[in-house]
């Protein structure tokens, strides 16, 4: 059985989903099982039309190629509950359906016994 | 007796990970990374410091110089020499190189440039990572 790697975001800059998205991709080409978190401060990068913004950073992957490649391939990509409240985010404006939307309780029970946690 | 230390038995000494990774070029983020990263490498600590594209200017030559006298905070440059005399390694994301503009030679000495994949598998086993 693979290990288990949990990937955080926790900002709503460039510099926070970047090496976010770098990491979950890696953490995939090296077979972990990616368990990626969006909390409430990074939660726009989980709506339609954000990662468009940032277009192709100079000398960085493209984002929205390695976010397709992580939500086909992740375990769960996971956006924060307390999000939507506190960002005043619709639900329907999920960049993608695959994302699950829950409280953190559930989130933590299904990434339990990761090896390697990073936030950014 | 089986509990009894028994000195021809071999014992395999086993170093622990630990891995700190900078992803900000604030004040606060790097003396907080690199105070923590000197103290685990103190503590016998095998201390893996990875510095992200955001991150990446701290390691050029003369940058890490700025972040001295602040006030109540040790010297950045000691603590930096401390964790590469106890064999601390000083890693850059490779990306940071193209993003910010910077050229191998003008980082650090010590300084390695990895992939972030690679890196991946060399933080395996890791029992604590430190995210600033």
């Amino acid at each position: 059985m693979s290990e288990k790697m949990v990937v955080v975001c926790n900002g709503d800059e460039a510099k926070n989903i970047m090496p976010a998205l770098i990491f979950a991709s890696s953490g995939l080409a090296l077979d972990y099982e990616v368990y990626f978190f969006f909390c409430p401060a990074g939660a726009k990068w989980a709506l339609k039309g954000e990662l468009e913004k940032l277009g192709t950073p100079k000398g960085l992957p493209n984002p929205i190629e390695l976010f397709d490649t992580i939500i086909g391939l992740a375990n769960k990509v996971t956006f924060c509950e307390l999000g939507l409240e506190n960002k005043g985010i619709d639900p329907k404006d999920m960049r993608d359906e695959r994302i699950v939307i829950e409280k953190l309780p559930p989130f933590l029970m299904d990434a339990e016994g990761a090896t390697m946690t990073f936030t950014f | 007796m089986s509990d009894e230390f028994d000195s021809n038995e071999e014992y395999e000494f086993v170093e622990s990970k630990m891995v700190v990774m900078v992803n900000h070029s604030d004040h606060d983020s790097v003396m907080a990374a690199i105070v923590m990263a000197a103290a685990g490498a103190a503590t016998g600590e095998q201390v893996l410091m990875f510095f992200q594209p955001g991150a990446a200017k701290v390691l050029v030559k003369g940058e890490l110089e700025k972040y001295q006298n602040i006030q109540g905070l040790p010297d950045p440059i000691k603590l930096y020499e401390s964790i590469t005399i106890l064999d601390g390694r000083i890693i850059l994301c490779e990306l940071g190189l193209p993003n910010k503009g910077i050229k191998e030679e003008d980082l650090r000495d010590e300084v390695e440039v990895m992939m972030a994949s690679s890196f991946l598998l060399e933080a395996e086993g890791a029992n604590a990572v430190y995210c600033y």
